[in-house]
């Protein structure tokens, strides 16, 4: 029983390391690190490989059949499990992400970029533009954003979904409220930083203040978001935790903070949105819900 | 049949609970997750009688074997519920985890495989029942690592909808308790642990899987008939590897061993029943299985089971140890009427 055992452990152990390595070699699959998807006429699909060029795009009715086109084109056949980046001009929203999540294993962690494909892929570099929205969540520049959270974003009452787009003019992105149907509304620099107050986010960063003695840096240590709903108004608490122990710096920022929400939440009613889950406490209370409705919000930041 | 450890029944009852868990179909939030609680519970009284029963040891075998028409009819209820689960099988796992092997050739390998498991016995089962453990613990760590950030604790609210929907839906997830009653027969120690332990753990489990859907998938759920599977494919721990592939390797070894779990105890009780045919009785009746379930207007699990698990693990168990109860309170009345007699006549 003991010899069995003892050899029966490292062969399960060398089983988990060939599965699937039997019928096709990885030269067999296309691996994509971005991808982008056009609907004028017909569906145009768009790839770049890791460490590649960008692919030349393929057009078809459907995700299904352009992804066919691509493995003809490509040799190969085409795996977006690990892809990155996905590039939406508006065109294209709900259905086809809703298709490459589901039925092609798309990873709802993948990052949405606001463009137009045709240009973006001419002349492509995804792995500098994830890692700069990445950085941009990290260090509190943008709010984070990926592919499931734009999903439940358009499931939604509001169907609009924040998704960060290049900006020649700054060095991070910016952000756009989209509508499914594909209108959209790009977010001042105010309120795409209060959205990043009025969203889940992981503090751990540091940040500029105008002072009266000039610019000053203040350390963020956390930052937690409570929301409550009480009499059909919603409360967003916003609790920080700073390494600065000077009151002055403390209000500043308080005074910022409340400065940028408040920008944020006025240019998401404009645009008759909901990217800070209000919908989901609006529901605890069952109140009956219409694109039209404009929930009483208020806002309150305490600084540590 | 040999003797089974207290250990291994624990851990096939809840490998074969667990597969029925990850295809529930609907969610209606909190409420559910307290009516699975409440299940939960009632179920622990429910088991109270084939425990007790279950302490005289071959007393279930000494009653299908004086009632051969009660041990067909758990036979019947392991082979409908075993065809509902090629059905359940047939729908849920081709969409959602096969996608890219073949929807047949899938459904042929995992059939081919149960007929080889299903050949080896029960007692094999249970053996092997203890390293599928393992490899379901580690999936659930991964579900749990991979969802934890983005769970959001704002979607769930305490309701009262769903409760009845939530004891309903367990109840009916809840098969492996007549398993339970027949398999206690064979154990020695330890029983009311294994039991116990069981259903505890898969209840935990349940409300577990219902808590990350309602806090991680949200709305997305609506997309999906079945929100394990959309809680799988958001819970991505690794960004440069995918999980699916343990994720897939989990849900057929479990589905493995809920249809070996049935095979295995039609097999047992055919050795009681009818020896001289008892041989092939567990691959035949994989193969029924597989008619049953190609016959259309199969019954629901959800109707299979509510009728069955009251009647088969709680009344029969319960009837059985009311008909003990009573033999004994008569054997002890003429003991001590024929005492009397004795001190009446001979002192």
């Amino acid at each position: 029983m003991k010899t069995k055992l003892f050899f029966s452990i490292p062969f399960s152990i060398v089983l988990f390391l060939f599965t699937g390595c039997s019928t096709e070699s990885i030269a067999d699959r296309v691996y994509t690190q971005a991808i982008g998807l056009t609907c004028n006429k017909e569906l145009s699909l768009y790839t770049q490989g890791f460490d590649e060029d960008s692919r030349e795009p393929v057009t078809g009715a459907s995700i299904a059949e352009v992804l066919r086109c691509e493995e003809s084109v490509n040799g190969g056949r085409v795996f977006v499990g690990h892809t990155e980046l996905l590039c939406l001009d508006g065109t294209c929203t709900l259905n086809p992400t809703e298709e490459l999540l589901f039925q092609q294993g798309l990873s709802p962690a993948c990052k949405i970029l606001y463009t137009e494909p045709d240009a973006y892929f001419e002349n492509a570099d995804s792995t500098a533009t994830v890692h700069m929205i990445r950085m941009s969540e990290q260090n509190g520049l943008l709010s984070s954003t990926e592919l499931s959270t734009a999903l439940q974003e358009w499931q939604g009452v509001w169907e609009t979904a924040l998704i960060p787009m290049q900006k020649e003019t700054q060095d991070y992105p910016a952000l756009v409220l989209l509508h499914k149907d594909g209108a959209c509304l790009e977010l001042s620099d105010a309120a795409a930083k209060g959205m990043y107050w009025l969203r889940r986010n992981t503090g751990n960063f540091t940040m500029t203040l105008d002072t009266a003695d000039g610019e000053q840096d203040i350390s963020i240590a956390s930052c937690k978001l409570k929301k409550t709903i009480q009499n059909q108004k919603l409360y967003y608490e916003i609790k920080i935790k700073t390494k600065d122990s000077h009151e002055e710096l403390r209000n500043i920022l308080k005074e910022m903070i409340l400065k940028q929400c408040h920008a944020a939440i006025s240019e998401m009613h404009m645009a008759n949105a909901d990217v800070i889950g209000m919908q989901d406490l609006l529901e605890h209370e069952n109140i009956e819900l219409n694109k039209d409705f404009k929930p009483e919000l208020e806002i309150s930041v305490i600084v540590n | 049949m040999n003797k089974i450890h207290s250990n291994q029944l624990f851990c096939i009852l809840l490998l074969s609970g667990a597969w029925s868990v990850i295809c529930i179909p609907a969610l209606s939030g909190t409420g559910q997750i307290l009516g699975i609680a409440a299940a939960c519970l009632m179920q622990i009284l429910f088991c109270l009688p084939m425990l007790a029963l279950a302490k005289q040891q071959g007393s279930f075998e000494k009653m299908i074997r004086s009632h051969k028409i009660l041990g067909i009819c758990y036979i019947a209820f392991f082979l409908l519920w075993g065809a509902q689960g090629f059905v359940q099988l047939w729908d849920v796992a081709p969409a959602q985890l096969l996608p890219t092997s073949g929807k047949l050739i899938a459904a042929i390998l995992i059939t081919l495989t149960c007929i080889y498991t299903s050949s080896c016995g029960l007692r094999a089962t249970a053996r092997a029942a203890p390293f599928v453990m393992g490899l379901f613990f580690l999936s659930i760590a991964v579900l749990i690592l991979g969802a934890w950030k983005r769970i959001d604790l704002s979607r769930i609210a305490l309701e009262r909808t769903g409760f009845w929907d939530g004891v309903q839906i367990y109840n009916a997830l809840s098969g492996e308790l007549v398993i339970a009653f027949i398999l206690l027969d064979k154990i020695k120690i330890k029983r009311s642990l294994a039991i116990n332990s069981y259903l505890l753990s898969k209840a935990a489990f349940c409300i577990l899987i219902l808590f990350l859907s309602i806090t991680v998938s949200g709305r997305l759920t609506e997309l999906t008939d079945y929100p394990f599977f959309m809680l799988t494919t958001l819970s991505q721990p690794l960004q440069g590897q995918r999980a699916d592939a343990l994720y897939i390797l989990v849900f057929v070894m479990l589905y493995i061993m809920h249809i070996t779990l049935q095979t295995g105890v039609v097999g047992h009780l055919m050795e009681i029943l009818f020896p001289a045919i008892s041989r092939y009785a567990s691959p035949a009746s994989l193969f029924i299985m597989l008619l049953l379930a190609w016959m259309t207007n199969l019954p629901t699990t959800q109707g299979i089971t509510s009728i069955a698990l009251p009647v088969l693990a709680f009344l029969v168990p319960l009837l059985l140890r009311t008909k003990q109860f009573a033999k004994s309170i008569r054997k002890q009345h003429s003991e001590t009427e024929f005492r009397n007699y004795d001190q009446e006549h001979f002192l």
